[in-house]
C-alpha cells in the first residue's frame, strides 16, 4: 500500500537539489577566492614597485625618483577594497577557512613590508608620508565602525593610505609590530609613530591628520572633485 | 558545521523533500486532475445538508439560499440548519425558510459547533451527510461533483471539497484566497496518495453509517473537523479530496481577526496531532502518519525557524545601515551602492536552497489556481508573502506556546 520506492526516489531528488546547490556554492566561493588572489597579485605588483624605487636609492638621488602617484593611489584603494572583500568571506565562509586566511596571511605580511618600506623611503628623503596603521580584530566591537570610517578617510583623502592589519592572524611579524607600536587593544590607529586607542571618528581623525600635517586645511569635498577629473 | 547550523539544514533538507514529494505526486499523476467532462451520476443518494449556525445572521441567508440552488432532485436533498443558542438575529434569519419543505430548522442551547452538528445527525436517515459553515457558499454543481466522484471510488467514506475565498476584499482577504487556493493543490495531492489531512467544515461530504460507526462529531479542541478526519481514519475509513466540487468561504477581513482564527488552528492542530501522536509515522495509517502529519510538523517548525533567521539577519542589516549612516551620513548609502559587486552576492548553499524553496511556493499557488480554476488575482500573491510572512510566525509560535503550556483559546 505504501509506496516505498517513492519516499527513496524523493529522497535521492532532494539529496541532488542539496548537492547541486553545495557544488555551485562551492564554484562560486572558488571564484571569489580567485578575486581576492587577483587582487593579491594587483597589490604585490605595486609592493614590488616600492621596493624597486628604494633599491634605485643606491644608484640616484631622492629627486631623481619619479613616482606614480595615480600607481599609488591605486594600491590605497586595493587595500581597502581587499580588508572588506576579506571580511565578507569571513562572515560567508566561516574565520578558518584556509584558502581565505593564506590570503590574509600573504597581504598584511606584504602590508607590513610596504610600510616599513615606505617608511625608510621617506626618512631617507626627509619628506613626510600620509600613512594610517589600523589594527582591528575578528572579535572587537568597534572594529566594525571603525573600519566604515577608514572607508570613508581612504575615500576622502586617496593620498593617505591605510594598511588594514588584522591582529587576530598569530604570525611573528604580526606580533612584533603590534610590540613595537605597543598595540594592546583594538581598534588602534598609528599615525606619525603615534598610537591612538578606541574608536575615533572621521572628524577626529581628520583633526589629527591635519596637526600632523599629513593632510592640507582644505575642504576634503574639493579633494574629492579633484580625484574625479582625474 | 556546528549543531545549530546542522539542525538548520535537517530542517531545510525535510522541507525540501515535502516539495519534491508533492511535486513528484503532481507528474505522476496529473491524468487524474483534468478530466473534467460533466456527467451525471447513475443513482442520487439521499443527502442531509447540515448547516451549523451561532451567530450568523448576516450570512445564514445566503448560504441556506446556495444549497436550494444546488443541482439535485429536490426529494434527495435535505437541508438542516441548527441554531446554536445565537444570541443575535440569526433565528430569524433561519424562520424565513419555514415554508421551504426542504429546509428543517431547528434551535438549541449553545453548546458548541459539534453538538450542533450531532444534534442534526441524530435526525437525519439520508444516506450522505454533509456539513456546511454558516459563512460558506457552494457552487451549484459542488454536490453533483461530490456524488460522481463516490460513485467513482466506492471505498472512500468521507470527501473533503475544494474551499476558495469567496469575493476577497481586504489585503487580509486577498492575502487569504492566495493561501486557500495553495490549500487547494497540497490537499488534492495528499487526496491522491490517500493521506487526506483534514476533510473541511467549510463543505465537506460522509456515508452517514461511517460517521454514526466513529460517533459522530466531537470538541476536539475547536477543530471538530480534524479531529473527526483523524478518528475516521483511525477506524479504517477512507477519506479522499474532490478538487472540482468548490466552495467558497467568508475569510476573517483583517489581520486581527486572522490571528484568532489562526491562533485557534494551530493550538487545535497540536492538540490534536498530540490526541492521535500514534499515528505518526504509523505505517498502518499509511501516507498520513508516514507523510501528512509529519510534513504538517515540519511546516510548523520550518516557518518558525525560516522567521527566526530572516528577520535576524534584517536586524543586523538594517543596522549596519542605521551606524553607517549615523557615522558617515548619507554617503554611506552611496559607497553601499558601489559594492553591488557579484562578490557580495550571498552564494552559500542554504541561499540557493530558499530561493528554490521560494520558487516551489509559487509554482503550488500557480498549480493550486490550475486545480481549483481560479482566474485573476495573481498580484494578490504580494498581499499574500507581505501579510503571512510578518503574521504567520508568530500565531506559530503562540500557538506553540499555548500548546505547550495548556491555556485555552477560545474561538468564539
Amino acid at each position: 500500500m505504501i509506496d516505498w520506492k517513492k519516499y527513496l526516489i524523493v529522497f535521492l531528488i532532494t539529496l541532488g537539489i542539496f548537492g547541486a546547490a553545495f557544488l555551485l556554492s562551492n564554484y562560486f566561493n572558488d571564484r571569489k577566492v580567485q578575486k581576492l588572489e587577483d587582487i593579491y597579485q594587483r597589490i604585490a605588483t605595486n609592493v614590488l614597485s616600492t621596493e624597486t624605487k628604494f633599491s634605485l636609492l643606491r644608484f640616484a638621488s631622492c629627486e631623481d625618483i619619479v613616482s606614480d602617484t595615480t600607481f599609488e593611489n591605486e594600491l590605497t584603494r586595493e587595500l581597502g577594497d581587499m580588508a572588506r572583500r576579506v571580511k565578507y568571506m569571513e562572515s560567508q565562509l566561516g574565520v578558518n577557512n584556509e584558502d581565505v586566511l593564506l590570503v590574509k596571511t600573504q597581504y598584511s605580511l606584504l602590508q607590513i613590508k610596504d610600510y616599513l618600506l615606505v617608511r625608510e623611503l621617506a626618512a631617507r628623503c626627509k619628506e613626510k608620508v600620509s600613512v594610517i596603521l589600523y589594527f582591528h580584530d575578528l572579535d572587537c566591537e568597534d572594529c566594525s565602525r571603525q573600519s566604515l570610517v577608514l572607508d570613508e578617510i581612504s575615500e576622502l583623502y586617496p593620498k593617505v593610505r591605510v594598511y588594514w592589519l588584522d591582529r587576530s592572524l598569530e604570525t611573528p611579524a604580526m606580533q612584533t609590530i603590534s610590540r613595537v607600536f605597543s598595540i594592546k587593544e583594538t581598534p588602534a590607529i598609528v599615525i606619525e609613530g603615534k598610537t591612538y586607542t578606541g574608536f575615533k571618528t572621521v572628524a577626529e581623525l581628520e583633526e589629527i591628520l591635519l596637526k600632523e600635517k599629513l593632510i592640507k586645511k582644505t575642504e576634503p569635498s574639493s579633494e574629492v572633485k579633484e580625484v574625479k577629473k582625474k | 558545521m556546528e549543531f545549530g547550523e546542522i539542525i538548520f539544514y535537517i530542517i531545510v533538507f525535510l522541507a525540501l523533500y515535502v516539495q519534491v514529494f508533492l511535486f513528484i505526486t503532481f507528474i505522476t499523476k496529473r491524468r487524474e486532475l483534468f478530466h473534467s467532462e460533466k456527467k451525471l451520476p447513475k443513482s442520487y443518494p439521499s443527502i442531509g445538508m447540515i448547516v451549523p449556525c451561532w451567530n450568523e445572521e448576516r450570512s445564514v441567508e445566503r448560504t441556506i439560499l446556495s444549497l436550494l440552488c444546488l443541482n439535485y432532485p429536490k426529494d434527495r436533498l435535505h437541508i438542516y440548519v441548527v441554531d446554536d443558542g445565537s444570541t443575535d438575529g440569526t433565528w430569524a434569519a433561519m424562520k424565513k425558510f419555514e415554508n421551504f419543505s426542504q429546509v428543517y430548522i431547528f434551535r438549541k442551547e449553545n453548546g458548541g459547533k459539534h453538538t450542533a452538528l450531532n444534534f442534526a445527525l441524530e435526525k437525519i436517515e439520508t444516506d450522505l451527510v454533509s456539513s456546511i459553515d454558516a459563512d460558506t457558499i457552494l457552487e451549484c454543481d459542488a454536490l453533483l461533483t461530490v456524488v460522481n466522484f463516490l460513485e467513482e471510488k466506492r471505498e472512500v467514506s468521507a470527501v473533503g471539497c475544494t474551499v476558495l475565498i469567496g469575493n476577497p476584499k481586504t489585503p487580509t482577504e486577498k492575502a487569504q484566497s492566495i493561501e486557500y487556493q495553495m490549500f487547494a493543490f497540497s490537499k488534492k495531492m495528499l487526496g491522491l496518495i490517500s493521506g487526506v489531512l483534514v476533510a473541511p467544515g467549510a463543505f465537506s461530504v460522509f456515508k452517514r453509517e461511517a460517521l454514526k460507526s466513529v460517533g459522530g462529531w466531537v470538541a476536539g479542541h475547536s477543530l471538530e473537523d480534524l479531529e473527526l478526519t483523524f478518528r475516521l481514519q483511525k477506524n479504517g475509513f477512507k477519506v479522499n479530496h474532490c478538487h472540482g466540487a468548490i466552495a467558497h468561504t467568508k475569510a476573517p477581513n483583517s489581520i486581527k481577526k486572522l490571528f484568532t482564527q489562526r491562533l485557534r488552528w494551530g493550538y487545535g492542530f497540536l492538540k490534536n496531532i498530540h490526541d492521535y501522536r500514534g499515528m505518526i509515522l504509523n505505517k498502518k495509517m499509511g501516507n498520513l502518519g508516514l507523510f501528512t502529519i509529519p510534513m504538517s510538523i515540519i511546516a510548523y517548525i520550518t516557518l518558525v525557524f525560516v522567521f527566526i533567521y530572516s528577520w535576524q539577519r534584517m536586524a543586523f542589516l538594517a543596522y549596519d545601515k542605521i551606524v553607517a549612516l549615523k557615522l558617515i551620513g548619507w554617503d554611506s548609502l552611496i559607497a553601499g551602492g558601489i559594492r553591488l559587486d557579484w562578490f557580495f552576492i550571498n552564494t552559500q548553499a542554504i541561499s540557493f536552497i530558499s530561493i528554490l524553496l521560494f520558487f516551489s511556493i509559487l509554482v503550488s499557488i500557480f498549480l493550486g489556481r490550475k486545480i481549483s480554476g481560479s482566474k485573476g488575482g495573481w498580484y494578490n500573491v504580494i498581499w499574500y508573502f507581505l501579510i503571512y510572512s510578518f503574521t504567520q510566525p508568530i500565531w506559530i509560535m503562540k500557538s506553540i506556546y499555548k500548546y505547550l503550556f495548556a491555556k485555552k483559546v477560545l474561538w468564539r
